[in-house]
Order: C-alpha cells, then sequence, then structure tokens
C-alpha cells in the first residue's frame, strides 16, 4: 500500500510539471512558483482553519531548522533551474540525482534528521553501482 | 561550477525532503502542510521580487491561459502530504528511487501520449534502478 502512494507521488509529480508547464510559460517561472505557493496556501489555510477548525499546534522545543523544507524547496528548484540552463537538462538530472542517492544513503546510514538508522554495508555498493549504472544509461544515450 | 549547483541541488532535496518528513511527525501531516506553505509563500515572495524582473508577470505581458491551469496547484498539495506520510516508512534510499522511478516512467507515458516518441533511454534507465532496488533491499532485509 505504501509502496502505491509512493509511486502514485512520484507520478503526481511528473504530471504536476506537464501542467503547470503552461503556466510558467504564461507568466515566468518565479511567477509561476509564487502563484502555486499563493493557492496551496490559500487552500490549506482555508482547509486548516475555516472548514477543519484547527489551532496551529504548539511549536516549542521543536528544533527550528525543521521548519525550513519549504524554503529549501524553492532553492532547490533555483539552483536546478540555474544548472540546467547552463550545462543541459540531462547532465544536470543525473547530477541532481546522483547526490540524491549519495545523500540519501548518508542521511540513512547515520540516521540524520531523526530517521532510522540504516547502515551501509559493503554489499551495498553493488546496489548502488546498479541505480548508477541506470543513471548513466539515462544520460549517455541522450548526449 | 554549474554542475556544482546541481549537485548541491541534489543534496538540498534530500535535506528538504527528510527535514518535512521529520516535522510532520512531530506535528502531523495538516499542521505540517500549513507550516511548509507558510515558509514556501514567504520564500517564493522574496525570490519573486529579487529575480522576476524579466518576466511576463512583472511586464504585463501575460498569454491568457484557461482557468483550468490553475487546478495544477492542487498536485504539488497532495504530492506534499504523500510525501511526508510515506517518507516515514521507508529508508530514505528507497523513498528517493521509487519515486523518482514513478517520475521518469510517468514523464515517458506523458511523452508517448502527447508526440507519440517512446524514450528508451529512460525505460532502460529505471530497469537498472529497479535492480539496485531490488538487491538493496534483498541485502537490508537478510541482514536484520
Amino acid at each position: 500500500m505504501n509502496v502505491l502512494l509512493v509511486i502514485l507521488n512520484g507520478s503526481l509529480l511528473s504530471i504536476a510539471v506537464a501542467a503547470n508547464a503552461l503556466l510558467i510559460k504564461s507568466v515566468g517561472k518565479f511567477s509561476a512558483i509564487l502563484i502555486l505557493n499563493l493557492i496551496g496556501f490559500v487552500l490549506i489555510g482555508f482547509y486548516f482553519y475555516v472548514l477543519k477548525k484547527n489551532q496551529l499546534t504548539n511549536l516549542d522545543g521543536i528544533p527550528k531548522y525543521l521548519f525550513l523544507s519549504g524554503a529549501l524547496g524553492i532553492i532547490s528548484t533555483m539552483l536546478s533551474s540555474l544548472a540546467a540552463l547552463n550545462i543541459g537538462t540531462t547532465l544536470a538530472v543525473a547530477a541532481m540525482l546522483s547526490t540524491r542517492i549519495v545523500t540519501a544513503g548518508v542521511v540513512d546510514n547515520y540516521g540524520f534528521f531523526e530517521r532510522e538508522r540504516r547502515k551501509f554495508l559493503p554489499k551495498r555498493l553493488i546496489s548502488f553501482a546498479l541505480m548508477f549504472i541506470g543513471i548513466l544509461i539515462m544520460v549517455l544515450w541522450e548526449i | 561550477m554549474y554542475l556544482l549547483l546541481a549537485f548541491i541541488a541534489g543534496i538540498n532535496i534530500i535535506i528538504s525532503t527528510s527535514i518535512n518528513a521529520a516535522l510532520g511527525k512531530r506535528i502531523g501531516l495538516l499542521n505540517n502542510a500549513f507550516i511548509f506553505y507558510a515558509i514556501a509563500l514567504a520564500s517564493s515572495i522574496i525570490v519573486f521580487l529579487i529575480f522576476s524582473g524579466d518576466e511576463p508577470l512583472r511586464v504585463g505581458n501575460i498569454q491568457k491561459v484557461p482557468y483550468y491551469v490553475y487546478f495544477g496547484a492542487l498536485i504539488p498539495i497532495f504530492t506534499l502530504f504523500i510525501s511526508t506520510y510515506t517518507m516515514q516508512k521507508f529508508s530514505v534510499v528507497n523513498y528517493v528511487l521509487i519515486t523518482y522511478i514513478a517520475e521518469i516512467l510517468t514523464a515517458v507515458l506523458i511523452d508517448y501520449f502527447i508526440s507519440k516518441t517512446i524514450q528508451f533511454s529512460k525505460i532502460a534507465g529505471a530497469i537498472f534502478m529497479i535492480g539496485g532496488i531490488y538487491w538493496d533491499n534483498k541485502i537490508l532485509n537478510s541482514d536484520k
């Protein structure tokens, strides 16, 4: 069930790129990001405060860096656009995916950000090699 | 230099989704979504003011789009909820790879329906990645 949800998540991300392409073309990339976040904020706020009559939970004692996800997402978008513009989308996507896999392995290994630890066993180098071969195929085929 | 930016973006995405999942676990999906959008909106206002100088919206040269285009904003809301929830259930490596494979294969399908072209490179690459995930989980499970 959870695997299906992750697959749905990935598919929706791709559909979002296609669905929002027209908006980006119409108003510009940074303007589109603003509009999408504004709509998201208003809808979530309406659902949260008006329909569900919620109050924001007590945030005392929560490390401040945990609130930064929304800002980091915007920074990622900017960096990836800038890279794709200058070195090409294929190479930029391959580079990002490579560091995504390595960083994911590091976060799992050390249990950063309050995650369960999953040690990086040397045997796992084979599975990581397969993942990187997958990336290489995608890049080299298109160059 | 620009390659470095792409590398940093990749690291950044993992940190962003990991801390989002950690906050979601502490305060619940709805509270998390509200905070996420509040911070994302504030950040996008700053980015908009600094970088959107020559964009159609700023220079008043917007091409008209059908109203339903704005429904595209609903999709990231769903993905935020799904990713906050599911990332707590998987290793980060599994989460990243399964999401990416679904993303890439959906993009292949969309391209096929729109332009009738099939990107075999992406399908072949995805097959190797699926093999990598399968092998990785086999190792992790046998080690338990």
